[in-house]
């Protein structure tokens, strides 16, 4: 089932070209002010719809951006300093320079986190790594990413057990500050010695299967490239260079 | 792998290419643990440190980076202190070249200039990404001192430091730490490795004429 859905999603459009749209959204929303920003986040949305995404997208974005740019905006306006109040209640004031930097900065972080949680989601990592590497990127830089990612929960589950174990051999780890500080070295210290171990290992087993072998690589993943990726990808292009010469025509005219 | 090769290009080789995505594992789980352990402390610099210890700056400088835009994929604040991340492994390496972490005395003295370019940085991002307050807890730190009426630079400053000094060191000790525990035939792999082990065989010749 869910291999049935993965390759419809791929079959839908190719990861290189999801990065493209995810990218021309974020640097149009970050060169322009905070109405473009919401509008590009409203196309955001519409995109992840189009994917059959919506409902988790809108979770993971309520619960980090948005909740994210609202402590920003809270901090930067009251605590910005400027010479023109516009409101004050005891210490706390708001003055003209903070709200505009307020809004500049959030739109933008608005924009471009909205942007990136929008590609974690609907991007498959190793799709994209084996489109890139096709491409012509190098093999050794899409393996160091594509191990990143690959290594991050093994190592969170090895966390576990670790902890587990020194708490049965009696670490205090919900006591004070200073005890709880005292159970963090022989937590982590086996971890990565571990995990340093394990990495010559499979450098061996790296070099058993040829990888630095100097030679074109066969790949397992064919990923389909059709004329609509192209022409999207020529159309997401065309936008930024649009919307930077946008920016500079306007920025002209009000010199 | 080839110890005698200079450059860049003998950095990254194929061990240390292994332990990139080891090391910014390494920074994931440190600043998960911190949260599991309630340590008010961030924790996500080890592997960058460890790696740009041993592997020498340019390796410690990517890693940092790329650590931060993994982050990033979940968490976007993180994206523009790639930088910080950045000067942190490329800093660490540098010193780890002069062989400044090989003893504790060196060690405090790096560790403490690490802290420096850690603020001078983290004041840079904040500005000009974030006007000053990110959202983290040491902005909540920067806006209280504001409202007792300490200058915007000032309290920047004063709550950079509060938080760097603490986090970084500890982040630095743990590959101090491990590297001691690293064996000479393992650290001979990593371009900065002959480094630990030369200071190691010269405080061992210190300790037998001493004992003489």
């Amino acid at each position: 089932m869910n291999m049935q859905k993965e390759t419809e999603r791929t079959q839908k459009l190719n990861p290189l070209t999801i990065l493209y749209i995810v990218v021309a959204l974020a640097v149009i929303s970050v060169i322009y002010d905070y109405k473009v920003s919401v509008v590009c986040v409203i196309v955001m949305m519409l995109v992840a719809a189009g994917f059959g995404e919506f409902t988790s997208y809108l979770k993971l974005w309520s619960r980090s951006i948005l909740w994210m740019c609202a402590l920003c905006f809270v901090l930067q306006i009251f605590f910005i300093p400027g010479e023109d109040v516009i409101w004050k209640y005891g210490v706390f004031q708001v003055t003209r320079e903070g709200l505009e930097q307020a809004s500049k900065l959030c739109s933008r972080l608005f924009g471009a986190g909205s942007a990136a949680i929008l590609g974690f989601r609907l991007i498959d990592l190793g799709n994209l790594m084996a489109v890139l590497e096709k491409s012509g990127i190098s093999p050794t830089v899409t393996y160091v990413l594509m191990s990143t990612a690959n290594i991050i929960p093994q190592m969170v589950k090895r966390m576990g057990a670790i902890l587990e174990a020194q708490k049965s051999r009696g670490i205090e780890m919900e006591s004070n500050m200073l005890v709880r500080a005292k159970a963090f070295l022989p937590s982590i210290g086996p971890l990565i010695l571990n995990a340093i171990v394990n990495a010559e290992e499979r450098a061996i087993t790296l070099e058993a299967r040829a990888f630095s072998a100097p030679c074109r690589k066969t790949s397992i993943k064919i990923i389909p490239d059709i004329k609509t990726d192209k022409i999207i990808r020529k159309l997401m292009i065309a936008a930024v260079i649009l919307a930077i010469g946008g920016k500079i025509i306007l920025w002209t005219a009000f010199k | 792998m080839n110890n005698e090769k200079k450059g860049i290009r003998a950095d990254f080789n194929m061990i240390t290419i292994l332990t990139i995505p080891i090391a910014i594992a390494i920074n994931y789980v440190g600043s998960t643990l911190a949260g599991t352990l309630h340590l008010p402390i961030y924790l996500d610099t080890i592997g960058t440190f460890l790696i740009a210890l041993i592997a020498g700056p340019w390796v410690g400088g990517l890693t940092g980076a790329l650590s931060n835009i993994m982050v990033s994929l979940t968490h976007p604040i993180a994206m523009p202190y790639a930088i910080v991340s950045c000067i942190f492994g490329i800093t660490a390496g540098f010193m780890s070249k002069k062989g400044m972490f090989t003893n504790i005395k060196r060690f405090i003295l790096s560790g403490a200039f690490v802290v420096m370019m850690g603020v001078l940085g983290t004041i840079f991002v904040v500005l000009t990404f974030f006007g000053g307050f990110d959202g983290s807890t040491n902005s909540m730190i920067v806006a209280a001192m504001r409202t007792m009426g300490v200058p915007f630079w000032l309290a920047l400053v004063i709550g950079n430091f509060i938080s760097e000094i603490p986090d970084k060191f500890i982040a630095l000790l743990v590959p101090y730490l491990v590297i001691k525990g690293m064996s000479d035939r393992y650290l001979y792999k990593f371009s900065n490795g002959h480094i630990f082990i030369e200071a190691r065989k010269k405080a061992k010749e210190k300790k037998e004429k001493k004992a003489e």
